[in-house]
Order: structure tokens, then C-alpha cells, then sequence
């Protein structure tokens, strides 16, 4: 998997070689241009599928202990 | 001279107020919030009332957080003929706090890191993390790489002498990098590796003999070590100055054989007077059974589950989110957020049920100090 990881990021860079100037950036700097959009709600949401799914964790990690199994 | 422990507890608190007062001073801005999330479904459900507090200046942030899991639901009865269906109802309570930093190094590096700890009776948990993200490519693309460990400790309240450990460490890194002034390509890849107890130390397995009833009643036995991977890429887009899109798929895999599969779309409004915010998510996941996974064991197995997380399932998700800030005051704009999810879970070969329907709703309230 890590190698896909760089296979991959090498065809975003490749794919994508415009400069985006400065004053181009008003959408890009936006709230909901960011990933997670809300950090605080994104959290939950990983918590009450990391109680329900095998294959949370990873990206999603939230403290260990649920209580709910 | 000896203290009493009142004047003792005058002085820490007033210790504790000049320390909150003049951390207070040395930063720009603050914000608290204030949160009720409630989960409910055929197992039970979880309220989880948090505040979170964040102070911040130019290159500090520094941020707290306390929240509880308030859980009642319905455990397996030891030595039931059917430990599925025969259950006591329990209920619990989780605390977890958290305090964490962020440092703005330069104008292109950040790092940051965190504590969180949570207890309740039968488990508690420390885990630290830190991360460092660089922006690269003259601030086209931005690299993310975290660490994090953690160590568990489980225990079962019903017997004061058991006790196990769980030791968790991960590695995590992004990639972001802009495609063009309204898109933004994202890449996630996650690794983790778990060492130690990790069945739950409740949940019986029958072994049948033939016949319609168990002729055993054994504990779950779960493999000691679990790796796990995930990748996540993702495209966020801004096809209107007020419409946003984000559009990801997860592919997860680990050596229990579990292989997940993930498709998200989430579309966002935002007001151009920045009053209100509304969202929408559609969630589609679904997975393989793990290797050792029987929908019903007819011998004896070293490693047995009865865990429906480890079943072959799918859930599908729908939700929305409305966000409000009104103009109330000129220094102090409130935000009050609601979200609700709906999720359906199905099962293809957990024999407990075949299908589930949950729902998660929340109210958060955010203060702002300039």
C-alpha cells in the first residue's frame, strides 16, 4: 500500500502542474475547502463507526476504549 | 506551618485563575464550545455531552477538551444457553480529555500535538500523538506526516482480577495539493499496528455439537496482533463561490482478511453573508468477513468471534447539518450547530440480526472571544 500511496501522489502532482496564483485562492481558503470541514463533528462520526465497523481506525483513530462493543 | 485542605483548595483555585488569566492574556482569541451528541440503535444508546476550549495567537494554539460517554445498553449473560439473545441491561460512563498544541514554526510549518486519556470502569486509555505538516511546491501542495501510540489497559467489572493490556502505534501521512482555484486533490495513507488483548472480555461464543443448542459457551479469542492500512483519496470542489464538494473513497485492509470499502459525498452551502451553513452526506461502506469469522462454530476454534464488526456487512448513511451564526454581538459571534445521521446497517451472516437501523443526532454551541 505505500507504494500505491507514491504511485499515486506522483499522478496528482503530474496531473497538475497549473500555478494557482495568490489572488486565485478566495474559494480555495474557504472553511469548507478544508478536509475535515469540521474537525470536532468528523471525530464523532469516526467514533460511532469505529463502534459499529471493522475497518475504522487509521485516518479516522480516535482514543481507544468505547465501552460499546 | 501547616495548610488546611480548604485553604489549600482556595490557593490552587486561585493558582488556577491567574494561571487561566494570564494565559487568557497572552492570546488573540478564544473559543469555547459546548456539545450533546446522542446515539441510539437496537444495542442501546450513548449520550455524549463535551466542551472543548481553544486559545490561539499568531503561532500558538493551544486547546482542551473534556467529553463523557454516558452508555446504556445490554451485555451477554455469562453461561446463557443463548448469550446473544439473553443480556443485562448495564449502563456506564466514559470520561476522555484531551489537551493538545498547535505551533505555526513558519509560515509553511506547523506541528502539533496531543494527550488524550479516558476512563471507565472496565478500561482505560492514554494516547499520545504529534504531527508535522510543511507546505511544498510554492504553497501548491501541503505533506502531513503524524505518529501516534497508545497503550490500553481492559479490565471487566465483574472480576477484579482480570486484566489486559493493548499497545497501539500508527503512522499517518497526506498529501494535498491544488489542481486549480476551485479544486483540490487530497491522498491519505494510513498504517497501524495493534499488539495485545483485543476481544471483547463479555461477549461469549456458543459451540454447537450438531443440535439447535450450544454445547459449549467459550470466550472470544481474537488474534493478539492486528495491522492495519487504509488509503484516502479524496477531491474537494468548489464549483459555486457558496457550493462545496467533497467526493472520497477509503480502501481499507488488514491481516484478520477484513478488506473495507468506502464511498463518501458530502456537498456544503455556505451563506455569502456567512450567517448560516448547511450540509448534506451520503455514506456507503461495506465489508468482507474477517478470516476467522463463523456464522456458527460446529468445533472447537482457537481464535473464535462473535463480533458483528468482523461479519460480512454493509451500512449506507444519510445526513445533514444545519449551522447558524447569527449577529448577535459584535466581539462574540455564537455558532449553534445541528447535525443528524441515519444509518442502516445490514448483515449478511451475523446470526444475531440481519439488519439495523441507528441514529445519531447533536447540538453544539460555540463562543468566540476577540
Amino acid at each position: 500500500m505505500p507504494k500505491l500511496f507514491v504511485l499515486i501522489a506522483a499522478v496528482v502532482l503530474a496531473a497538475s502542474c497549473t500555478s494557482v496564483e495568490p489572488w486565485e485562492r478566495e474559494r480555495l481558503s474557504h472553511d469548507c475547502m478544508q478536509v475535515p470541514v469540521d474537525a470536532d463533528q468528523a471525530r464523532t462520526e469516526a467514533k460511532t463507526e469505529a463502534t459499529r465497523e471493522g475497518a475504522a481506525g487509521g485516518i479516522q483513530r480516535t482514543g481507544g476504549g468505547c465501552g460499546c462493543n | 506551618m501547616q495548610l488546611s485542605a480548604s485553604s489549600a483548595g482556595t490557593l490552587l483555585l486561585t493558582a488556577l485563575a491567574l494561571a487561566a488569566v494570564c494565559v487568557a492574556a497572552c492570546f488573540d482569541r478564544a473559543t469555547t464550545t459546548a456539545s450533546y451528541q446522542h446515539h441510539q440503535d437496537d444495542t442501546g444508546r450513548i449520550s455524549t455531552p463535551e466542551v472543548r476550549s481553544t486559545v490561539d495567537n499568531e503561532e500558538l494554539q493551544l486547546n482542551t477538551r473534556w467529553s463523557a460517554d454516558v452508555i446504556s445498553g445490554a451485555t451477554p449473560v455469562a453461561a446463557a444457553p443463548d448469550a446473544y439473545s439473553r443480556a443485562s441491561e448495564f449502563e456506564q460512563t466514559r470520561h476522555e480529555a484531551q489537551v493538545g498544541a498547535n505551533w505555526q514554526q513558519s509560515a509553511e510549518q506547523q506541528w502539533a500535538g496531543g494527550v488524550t486519556a479516558s476512563h471507565e470502569p472496565d478500561y482505560d486509555a492514554l494516547a499520545l500523538s504529534t504531527a508535522v505538516s510543511r507546505d511544498i511546491l510554492d504553497r501548491h501542495a501541503t505533506v502531513i506526516v503524524g505518529a501516534d501510540a497508545g497503550f490500553d489497559h481492559v479490565g471487566r467489572v465483574d472480576d477484579p482480577l482480570f486484566s489486559r493490556s493493548l499497545w497501539t502505534v500508527g503512522v499517518a501521512v497526506e498529501f494535498s495539493h491544488i489542481i486549480n482555484p476551485q479544486l483540490v486533490a487530497h491522498l491519505g495513507w494510513d498504517f497501524e499496528t495493534r499488539s495485545g488483548f483485543q476481544s471483547n472480555p463479555y461477549r461469549w461464543v456458543p459451540v454447537y455439537d450438531g443440535s439447535h443448542r450450544p454445547a459449549l459457551m467459550l470466550h472470544e479469542q481474537h488474534p493478539h496482533r492486528r495491522v492495519r492500512n487504509a488509503m484516502e483519496p479524496m477531491v474537494v470542489w468548489a464549483p459555486h463561490h457558496e457550493l462545496f464538494v467533497h467526493m472520497g473513497y477509503r480502501f481499507y485492509a488488514d491481516d484478520w482478511g477484513v478488506r473495507g470499502h468506502t464511498g463518501q459525498l458530502r456537498l456544503f452551502h455556505a451563506d455569502d453573508s456567512d450567517r448560516y451553513r448547511t450540509g448534506v452526506r451520503l455514506r456507503g461502506y461495506t465489508q468482507n468477513d474477517a478470516r476467522f469469522y463463523r456464522e456458527r462454530y460446529d468445533d472447537v476454534q482457537t481464535l473464535r468471534t462473535g463480533d458483528p464488526r468482523l461479519s460480512r456487512m454493509y451500512s449506507l448513511t444519510a445526513g445533514g447539518r444545519l449551522e447558524l451564526r447569527p449577529e448577535l454581538f459584535d466581539r462574540h459571534r455564537p455558532r449553534l450547530s445541528l447535525n443528524y445521521d441515519a444509518t442502516l446497517y445490514r448483515y449478511a451472516n451475523y446470526p444475531v440480526r440481519s439488519s439495523m437501523l441507528a441514529h445519531s443526532w447533536g447540538l453544539n454551541l460555540t463562543m468566540e472571544w476577540k
